[in-house]
């Protein structure tokens, strides 16, 4: 089974334009932040069109198997499931007669649903608690219980719209766990929208990242989270991103000809000299150094120095930003912080081995 | 912030949370639970406890009673048929549609029942708009209990529908699209999670609807009239029995106390619900 989306969405004054698709047992990740149209592709995928917002006009293609899903399939003929953050069971129902509203609805007799339903429940192990409300139950369980009860109904494509982030953080940890599972074994395509990058490095194979209602960028997960092809990107990913051009032994010259030109040498493309490229790197792998540093001296690839800016509390320690390099974020512990004396006002040194470096060239 | 501050106001949430409020609020606070209540209390000074029994019993009261309870009852089923359709409507319409539903539907609550008694007539009266047709086909509506029927249903709607509304807007509709996308077509939707969403809510404005259908007189004596066994419902029973000067006074009071009885039998009965009720 496969989920194939292409389409343009209108509500009011924002348009959205994407195409994705998503294969049976692969989880599509769609990422981005609030107001970039990840509810409204949703919305518009599962059929709400007041979920989309009122009067929006939705037209392209959405279709699974080839089976098309127009604007004049509802909801509940398009056999698309539905997770959300809030869970959104009903609450004078069971958790088994939850799971089984859906079997019900399809008309299959009582006594199947509710077998059905204990299988989905022992699935999402809460056998036990089949007969409890969902106000009995804790909020980790109740997402396990919508989860059976959007696999109970036997949707053809399943829709996950931030279903971790109502969850504190152990609960989301085993919620994505159990998502995984069932990624595994349950052959429907998933969507998960999603504005954190740790759901989709947890579970999604492949990643879509959406900004004002665009795709700025899809690929294998890795690959988009690994080496953003936009500042966009780079700062969902939270990684570093510098543009520039191929010199000397395949590096890469950012600002070149300028006082704060910095070489990258690193893994990836080789670059040709005046090729355009990009570098990539996590924030943490920058190594800070006091500039009386010996080992410094001289412009030697992957080393750069800066004045403090900006300092911010990150868990663990310090994220800082230099007058020179605005746009590179750099995070060290608390003790690194100490004991290399970053201070606002403070020149410091920085390296990066190119082990931690992505080079690519620019398509 | 610190722990501290953030302890306190939960504290003061509970029990204690009476002394939060200044202290002057006290004296109207204490004269509206007067205005309330005075009246009752000297209603039962001046209740003569020795006739309550005969009063209350005779047969004209019990007819009253009967009468009220029956149309009261009809009424209120007529209210939940027609009202919850309408508030469902109202609560999903767009915000224009809404306000102006909601301003219509909240028109007999606000205006003199007398008025409503009016219009009615207007309407279903020999002369009315539709009266005149109905007595064609040999049907009278005025003076009959049917009348007595409609003008409690006419004035009990509002309740309903407001009640209901509210219960609506509040359920939302995001477990409406999580069945549907389960499968469940509209009317299952409807059937198996919207009214059993709003339930609480139905009940209260149920009741209410139920009581002010009981407690129903100026729409009723003007379009229905006040003839025994017929139209002559509790609150008109009162009326009759004060107007027949001092020696049915008390018969008057005495039916007051029964309908106030019923009344409270009635809150009551919806408290116990509530409490049963699933949150």
């Amino acid at each position: 089974m496969t989920l194939d989306v292409d389409i343009r969405v209108r509500v009011g004054g924002f348009a959205l334009e994407a195409a994705i698709t998503a294969a049976a047992g692969e989880v599509l990740a769609v990422l981005g932040p609030n107001g970039s149209g990840k509810s409204t592709l949703l919305g518009a995928i599962a059929g709400h069109h007041d979920h989309a917002g009122a009067g929006s006009a939705v037209t392209g293609r959405i279709s699974i198997d080839g089976r098309m899903l127009d604007a004049s399939v509802p909801p509940e003929r398009r056999r698309i499931g539905l997770l959300g953050q809030q869970t959104m069971l009903f609450p004078h129902l069971s958790a088994m007669e939850n799971v089984a509203f859906g079997p019900r609805s399809q008309r299959m007799p009582r006594a199947d649903a509710a077998a059905l339903a204990r299988r989905h429940l022992a699935d999402v192990g809460l056998e036990d608690l089949a007969d409890r409300r969902p106000s009995q139950l804790s909020g980790g369980q109740r997402q396990r219980v919508a989860l059976a009860r959007a696999l109970a109904a036997a949707p053809d494509a399943l829709l996950l719209d931030e279903p971790f982030a109502a969850l504190d953080v152990q609960t989301a940890a085993r919620a994505r766990r159990l998502v995984s599972e069932l990624r595994d074994r349950v052959s429907v395509p998933m969507v998960l929208v999603t504005h954190d990058p740790m759901d989709a490095v947890m579970l999604a194979g492949r990643t879509v990242v959406l900004n004002e209602g665009r795709v700025m960028q899809q690929g294998a997960t890795g690959d988009v989270l690994g080496h953003p092809n936009s500042p966009f990107v780079a700062a969902i990913a939270g990684v570093d991103l510098v543009a520039g051009t191929g010199g000397p032994n395949g590096e890469l010259r950012s600002d070149p000809g300028t006082a704060s030109e910095i070489r990258w040498a690193g893994r990836g493309d080789a670059l040709h000299v005046g090729e355009a490229g990009t570098a990539v790197f996590s924030p943490g792998s920058v190594r800070i150094h006091r500039p009386s540093d010996a080992r410094l001296a001289g412009a030697a690839a992957n080393s750069w120095t800066g004045t403090v800016a900006h300092l911010e509390a990150i868990p663990g320690g310090v994220r800082l930003f230099t007058a020179e390099h605005p746009e590179l974020a750099v995070d060290c512990s608390s003790k690194t912080a100490v004991d290399a004396g970053v201070q606002l006002g403070h020149a410091l040194h920085f390296t990066i081995d190119p082990d931690d470096v992505s080079v690519r060239r620019s398509a | 912030m610190s722990a501290e501050p953030t302890a306190a106001p939960k504290a003061a949430a509970g029990r204690s949370g009476l002394r939060r409020i200044p202290p002057w609020l006290a004296v109207p606070a204490a004269l509206g639970a007067l205005v309330l209540v005075l009246p009752f209390i000297a209603l039962l000074a001046r209740l003569d406890w020795a006739g309550v029994p005969a009063a209350i019993t005779a047969p004209a009261a019990l007819q009253a009673l009967t009468l009220s309870l029956t149309t009261a009852a009809i009424a209120t089923v007529i209210c939940v048929i027609l009202g919850v359709p309408l508030a469902l409507v109202i609560a999903r319409s767009p915000q224009w549609l809404a306000a102006i539903l909601r301003t219509l539907t909240t028109l007999p609550l606000v205006l003199p029942p007398l008025v409503g008694g009016i219009a009615l007539l207007s309407l279903l009266g020999r002369n009315g708009m539709l009266g005149g047709v109905l007595a064609v086909a040999g049907i009278q509506i005025p003076f009959t209990t049917a009348a007595v029927v409609i003008a409690q249903a006419f004035v009990a709607l509002p309740f309903l529908v407001i009640s209901a509304e509210g219960s609506l807007r509040t359920a939302g509709t995001g477990h409406e699209l999580v069945a549907a996308t389960l499968g469940a077509g509209r009317f299952t939707v409807f059937r198996r999670v919207t009214l059993p969403l709003v339930a609480p809510g139905l009940v209260a404005g149920t009741v209410l609807c139920f009581a002010r259908a009981l407690g129903e007189f100026g729409a009723t004596a003007l379009f229905a009239g006040n003839s025994p066994g017929v139209t002559r419902t509790m609150p008109l029973a009162i009326y009759t029995a004060f107007n027949g000067a001092g020696v049915q006074e008390d018969t008057a009071i005495a039916l007051s106390l029964l309908l106030i009885v019923v009344a409270i039998a009635v809150l009551l009965l919806m408290r116990g619900w509530r409490a049963d009720a699933i949150r």
